[in-house]
């Protein structure tokens, strides 16, 4: 018998899934722009904290953090802010009308940079007459009138918290102190000192935190503090935890994004003829 | 956290991450941070090895971050790193694997944007768990299936069906080229 | 609702009062008697029953065969044994007789021999093409059919041959001496043409042999009879206008090759291919287009 056409249809099944992604087949792609942006600084992170996210992903406000850039920016259009790391000798002179000369400097080495935006603040040590002495700053602080790098290196950790629990002589340093200049282009230097602890008790376990900075906390401690510290909490494998970093940690793209209207911001205020200063500098790659 | 870092930071990962690490099922081994981390190192271990592996859909979304990343560090650091070669060490045991990410999964994405893997859900199983006093105890798991992009297999999604010849579609189609075209054209001439 | 469409064309035929000697055409006035008598002359007395059995084929399940009356039965009836809803949703039917080669046929065309019949719907994978054909030829003889009842005065109507690619279909009317019809006139006829389809009419449906068509002059070979307007056509047409959903005539304009007729430009959707009115608007605002811009 005459059949018109074929009567089986394959009928695919057709599946829903609550997932966006599809499988693209890997071999013809797009071409990604993996180059490096041109005057990007590679260690902006370190170099400006102050303009990262927040490390709580909640908290991350564009609006907010774009406001707080605009007067971030401004600011440092009005006071040369250097380039300093944790680890850097810093001097900020800051006015104090109850003084006779109206300003007061002080000269300590950065233990601490934290927070993010307008609310950054950064930490100064120093041994003054035997006592240690830390004066924290708000970096946007506007009674801060200068802020002068002495020395730009860095330290092994990028938290000095436990210099409070070092010796005083690694905390002690000259307030005549001249500044050494930094030859520019290049890399920062580490300074790999490794600190000696005080005997416990100290004001954090600092032995269990893997710092690299300090050296031998072991020996050091009498027999009691051994018996009671020597069960420890072992948690070296967090660093493993690649998504816990990138939780906390900031991504290429929002840097790139902020660097670029850095570097607008800039060119605009040059293009006005208002000043020459430049915002967005590093030593490390200047050329 | 409190060593310096050293290289410069690596884009962002494109799948979905939540603020929040989800706890897993570890079977009451401690400490549970380093039990889930030990989960996860199966999970993307055999994950590269298989290239396609179905899971638990809570461990699939968990894993497909750490897999994404793992990849990505290959991509955009190469195996002479010293971070990248001290993840790889961790994350894949298996010496061989490391050998296979370098030179057969990271190729494959040298010119390509991340998410690199695919993740599907299937359609949930109950499965029966013991039989208490003739009381049958059932249990439903969501299942999901985890890929590497650009595997040998053939696709876990049927490929678009042709495009349907019913009246409506043929008109609306017809209807919906033409609407775009004009819209094209009125652009064209606003622009100029 | 007739009767504002009539007193309208009147008005405007008192107005133009052109009244031009009608050529008698060969053809024969095409009426719901004519039908009838078509009807006894291709398949005999309905008197006379004689008994045939079809074998419906279902997709799904096994075929099952069903007792009908040979000349009288059709399709629709056979699909009714299986149930209702599988008998109204038939668009088209698959025709294999035992003696001859298969066909496909509408679903109101008397079945005249033992046969094998398979439904064909608008959910018809392997039959895409041949469903939209007969859906389009349904709906332009459907617009010619209340048009005509609409219309007081003598028309008479051409079907050109509308492919859905085009977008929409025509109908070309003679004997409206090349008056358009305006905007409001369209609404009131689309709104008529609304009721009209409203009432469900069945396609009624003869096929007819050569023989048949040249002694009567027919111009084609099926005749279908849509409430009591009856036309001749080329091919099959769906069951019923109950299977018509959205529909709208949207334009008229001057016959290209002919100035004395005139083109009514049409668009529509299958009722059980639901869309939203903004689909739909973009389906008839291009339609619209493609009937004003082809000539």
């Amino acid at each position: 018998m005459f059949r018109p056409a074929a009567r089986e249809v394959v009928k695919l099944p057709t599946r829903f899934f609550s997932c966006k992604s599809e499988p693209t087949r890997a071999a013809p792609a797009k071409k990604s722009t993996r180059k490096e942006l041109a005057g990007l600084i590679p260690a902006f992170p370190e170099i400006y904290p102050d303009f990262l996210q927040s490390p709580v992903w909640n908290r991350r406000n564009a609006l907010k953090e774009e406001l707080e850039r605009q007067d971030m920016l401004e600011r440092r259009m009005n006071i040369d802010i250097p380039e300093f790391y944790v680890g850097s000798i810093v001097a900020v002179t800051s006015s104090d009308r109850n003084l006779g000369s109206k300003e007061h400097r002080f000269v300590g080495i950065c233990i601490r940079r934290e927070k993010e935006g307008l609310l950054h603040q950064f930490t100064l040590r120093n041994t003054i007459e035997n006592i240690g002495v830390e004066v924290m700053y708000d970096l946007y602080n506007p009674t801060i009138k200068k802020i002068e790098t002495l020395k730009l290196e860095k330290r092994l950790d990028s938290d000095l918290t436990y210099l409070v629990d070092a010796l005083p002589e690694y905390s002690t340093f000259d307030f005549h102190m001249e500044p050494q200049a930094h030859p520019a282009g290049t890399p920062i230097p580490v300074n790999e000192v490794k600190v000696k602890l005080k005997n416990p008790p100290w004001t954090r376990r600092w032995e269990i935190l893997s710092y690299r900075g300090i050296e031998d906390t072991w020996t050091q401690a009498t027999p009691w503090f051994k018996r009671k510290l020597h069960k420890t909490l072992v948690n070296d494998y967090e660093k493993y935890d690649l998504i816990a970093n990138y939780r906390t940690g900031s991504t290429k793209e929002q840097e790139v994004f902020v660097q670029e209207q850095m570097q607008k911001f800039e060119k605009e205020r040059h293009a006005a003829g208002l000043t020459r200063r430049r915002i967005l500098k590093s030593a490390a790659s200047h050329k | 956290m409190a060593s310096n870092r050293v290289a410069a930071s690596l884009p962002r990962i494109g799948v979905t991450i939540g603020h929040v690490p989800q706890k897993l099922k570890t079977g009451g081994i401690e400490p549970s941070r380093r039990a889930r981390l030990e989960v996860l190192r199966r999970i993307v271990t055999r994950t590269v090895r298989e290239e396609r592996v179905e899971l638990k859909w809570n461990r699939a979304v968990e894993a497909r971050p750490y897999l994404e990343r793992l990849i990505q560090l290959g991509v955009e650091r190469g195996p002479l790193d010293e971070y990248t070669s001290e993840m790889m060490d961790w994350w894949l045991p298996e010496k061989d694997l490391i050998t296979k990410m370098h030179e057969v999964i990271v190729p494959r994405f040298q010119n390509r944007e991340s998410p690199f893997t695919s993740l599907f859900r299937l359609p949930p199983q109950r499965l029966q768990q013991y039989i208490q006093n003739k009381r049958e105890v059932w249990k439903r798991y969501d299942i999901g299936v985890l890929e590497i992009d650009g595997n040998p297999f053939p696709p876990v999604q049927a490929e678009n069906q042709e495009q349907s010849n019913s009246i409506l579609d043929a008109l609306l189609s017809d209807a919906l080229r033409n609407h775009h075209i004009t819209l094209q054209e009125k652009l064209e001439t606003s622009a100029k | 609702m007739k009767v504002p469409v009539r007193s309208l064309l009147a008005l405007r035929k008192t107005s133009t009062t052109s009244v031009a000697a009608v050529e008698k055409t060969p053809s024969p006035i095409l009426s719901s008697e004519f039908f009838d008598h078509i009807r006894h002359q291709v398949y005999g007395d309905a008197k006379k029953v004689d008994k045939i059995v079809v074998t419906v084929k279902n997709v799904d399940e096994d075929s099952r065969p069903v007792l009908v009356n040979r000349n009288v039965s059709t399709a629709f009836h056979c699909f009714n044994h299986l149930s209702k809803q599988f008998a109204d949703d038939s668009v088209l039917v698959e025709v294999s007789p035992s003696v001859g080669g298969a066909y496909f046929s509408s679903v109101n065309q008397p079945i005249a021999d033992q046969s094998e019949i398979t439904r064909i719907g608008f959910d018809t994978r392997e039959h895409v093409n041949l469903v939209n054909e007969a859906y389009w030829r349904s709906c332009s003889l459907v617009t010619a059919a209340f048009l005509r009842e609409a219309l007081s005065g003598d028309v008479d109507f051409g079907f050109p041959v509308d492919n859905i690619q085009n977008g929409f279909f025509s109908v070309a009317v003679k004997g409206l001496d090349g008056n358009v019809f305006t905007p409001d006139e369209l609404n009131t006829i689309n709104r008529f043409g609304k009721t009209f389809i409203r009432e469900e009419k069945p396609f009624e449906t003869l096929s007819i042999p050569q023989s048949v068509s040249e002694e009567s002059g027919i111009q084609g070979d099926h005749l279908v009879r849509i409430g009591r307007q009856v036309f001749a056509t080329n091919g099959p047409v769906i069951r019923s206008t109950r299977q018509i959903g959205r529909f709208s005539i949207f334009k008229s304009k001057i016959g290209a090759s002919d100035d004395s007729e005139v083109l009514v430009g049409g668009v529509s959707i299958p009722h059980c291919q639901p869309t939203s009115s903004y689909s739909w608007s973009l389906i008839a605002k291009n339609a619209n287009q493609k009937f004003s811009r082809t000539q």
